[in-house]
Parts: structure tokens; C-alpha cells; sequence
């Protein structure tokens, strides 16, 4: 279950450290955007380490790494791989072949640390307008794809488009998703509730990382959305929620309606 | 591992440890600590196996740590010592 989805950079020993103690579903560890360019070696060890020396419990770990294009993405899915992640995120998907691309250097990896061929699933983050034109294409390019995983800062700039609170920037982006077959992707529904925003009718990760600066299931380094969406499950979890055709909703004036979109 | 030249990793915020590195005969560990007087033995002891671990018989390891645990104190030898093989001397 991803209701919430935490960014954790990958060169922060003491995010690292304390990474579990918000409680988020996934743990997303960053070897993108949030480390520096001349840092990718160092946070590579980092993470290794830190996932070979702390339990994260129950959260599900997901390692996001650097584009197809970049000279870093083949030493990070040697490093990656063997960690045995529950997901590693490519980043800057664009479309089917950049999925077989990466699909093909995760092979060898496989073969090379004995690991099962297959093992290995994926989350591609899309966040450019192509990569959304394909994500039909990307979510069934191959068996690994478990899920994907729409970027809307970054294709918000890429359409040249201003980030909103409401989101009309991204309306198509999230239909296309949803063709692309995006079975297990959360989508947080909210209505009005302190800590996730007003009004946000389809997801608060884009409204929480708005106006906190730092969370959103799909961007996030901190306490302030995890919290509030789990107070929707506990609600839920008390008898406040209610059940329809197998869809988990979320309390009458609640938040956090967790949907398999 | 043959350690070329000078080499750092690691910052001064805290949880973390700054590693330098430089070239030596014999390998020697100098260590400033935020902890010193409870971990200064441990962070020594670690950077010496992490060193040993990768082979390395000659190089001068300064640590200044700000309370790094034990996988971050390997983590940032080890980075600091890759990055000395490659250095220029």
C-alpha cells in the first residue's frame, strides 16, 4: 500500500538514520536530484550502507536513480541491484525503449550478482510531456513495471506550464496515467482537513508539497503530510470510512481516500 | 588500493563525518570528534577496518566527525579512499 511515499535524500546520513520515524509506506532513496552531481559516488556507498545497517520495518524501499543519458545511471544500477529494493524509480522515462534500455543493464546486473532474472520491478517516474504522450507504452513495456509515477514539478516545466493548487496543469497528465494501466498506484483524495490543504479534489501529494515544501507522497523529505494521511486511516480504521465495491473511502469529511486508480 | 593523492568525503553536518585522506607509508587514523571521549576509539577502530577491508596498507586518515554512525563512518572512508586512488598525487 502507497499512501504515502517519502523522498529521502541518498548523501543525508541523518535523514537516512532517521528515515522510518514518520511512518510513510514507501521510502523513496534519492540518487537524483537530490544529490550533487559530484556526490553520486559517495551517496551510492551511503545508501548501501545504510540499507545494509538500519531496518526500515515495514516500509517498502524504492531507490530512485539517475537518467539513461547521464553517466551515472550504470554504476548506480550496479550498486542498486544488489541491494534487492522492493522498486528502483528510473527517472526521465520517456518511453517503451527507455524501460527496455534499462530493463536490459538491470538483466546484467542480475546475472552478475545471482540474483533471479526478473526480480528486479520498477516504478518510472514520467515527467516530461513525451513520457506522458507513452505511458501506455511504459507501464506495459515489460514485466518489471509494477507501477508509475507522474513527476508534476518537473513536466509542469517541461509543458512550460505554472504549478497550480488546483492542478489543471496536470489534468491530462493524470488521465493518462490512469490508461497507462497504473493499477497499484495510491491516489490521496482530500477534501478540507488541516495539514493536507483545501479544496485539492483529486490528490494532495501535488496540494502538501504546495504548501509545505517539503512532503508529497511524490516529494517528500518530511513530517508534515505523513501524519495527516495516516490520521485519515486510523479514522477509517475506527469505522469512520466506508466500504463500496471493494474501494476504501475515506471518512465523510475526511481525507486520504486511499484508491487503486 | 594504492592511495595517489589527497582525496575528502563526507560533510560537517551533523550525523555526518568529514573524511581526508592523504598518502602515507603506514596507515594512521587522527581523529576530532564531537564524541570523542565515548566513540573515539570505535571511530578509529572503524576507519582502520574499512581501510583494511579495501586493501589499503599506507595512507593518513584525519576524521572530523559530528556524530556519524558506524555505517556512515565506513561509508565516508570508503568514498574518501576510492576517490585518493584516483587522485593525482
Amino acid at each position: 500500500m502507497r499512501r504515502s511515499m517519502m523522498f529521502v535524500p541518498g548523501n543525508n546520513p541523518g535523514m537516512l538514520l532517521n528515515a522510518d520515524v514518520y511512518g510513510a509506506d514507501s521510502l523513496i532513496l534519492d540518487l537524483e536530484d537530490a544529490v550533487a552531481p559530484g556526490e553520486k559516488d559517495a551517496a551510492r556507498v551511503l545508501v548501501r550502507n545504510a540499507l545494509r545497517a538500519f531496518d526500515y520495518g515495514s516500509a517498502e524501499v524504492i531507490i530512485r536513480i539517475n537518467p539513461l543519458g547521464t553517466p551515472y545511471i550504470e554504476d548506480d544500477i550496479r550498486a542498486v541491484v544488489p541491494l534487492k529494493p522492493a522498486l528502483i524509480m528510473p527517472t526521465k522515462v520517456a518511453g517503451a525503449e527507455d524501460i527496455h534500455a534499462v530493463s536490459a543493464m538491470i538483466l546484467a546486473a542480475e546475472r552478475e550478482n545471482g540474483l533471479p532474472e526478473g526480480s528486479v520491478g520498477l516504478i518510472p517516474l514520467l515527467e516530461t510531456a513525451l513520457g506522458i504522450e507513452n505511458a501506455y507504452q511504459i507501464a506495459t513495456a515489460d514485466p518489471r513495471v509494477k507501477a508509475i509515477f507522474l513527476g508534476a514539478e518537473d513536466l509542469s516545466s517541461d509543458l512550460q506550464a505554472i504549478r497550480s493548487t488546483a492542478g489543471d496543469e496536470i489534468l491530462y497528465a493524470r488521465g493518462a496515467r490512469r490508461r497507462g494501466g497504473l493499477l497499484r498506484h495510491p491516489l490521496h483524495r482530500c477534501e478540507r482537513r488541516r495539514g493536507l490543504g483545501t479544496g485539492c479534489s483529486f490528490c494532495p501529494r501535488h496540494r502538501i508539497h504546495r504548501q509545505g515544501g517539503h512532503f508529497a507522497p511524490a516529494c517528500a523529505r518530511g513530517q508534515r503530510g505523513v501524519q495527516p494521511v495516516g490520521q485519515g486511516h486510523r479514522l477509517r480504521a475506527r469505522g469512520h470510512g466506508r466500504h463500496r465495491g471493494g474501494r476504501a473511502h475515506g471518512p465523510r469529511r475526511g481525507i486520504a481516500a486511499q484508491q487503486d486508480d | 588500493m594504492q592511495i595517489q593523492g589527497r582525496a575528502m568525503a563526507g560533510t560537517l553536518e551533523s550525523n555526518d563525518v568529514m573524511v581526508t585522506v592523504s598518502p602515507a607509508d603506514a596507515l594512521e587514523v587522527q581523529v576530532t570528534s564531537i564524541v570523542l571521549g565515548q566513540f573515539g576509539e570505535e571511530l578509529r577502530r572503524v576507519a582502520l577496518d574499512t581501510a583494511a577491508q579495501l586493501g589499503v596498507q599506507g595512507a593518513l586518515i584525519e576524521l572530523d566527525d559530528r556524530g556519524a554512525v558506524e555505517c556512515t563512518v565506513r561509508a565516508r572512508v570508503e568514498t574518501a579512499l576510492t576517490r585518493a586512488k584516483e587522485a593525482k598525487a
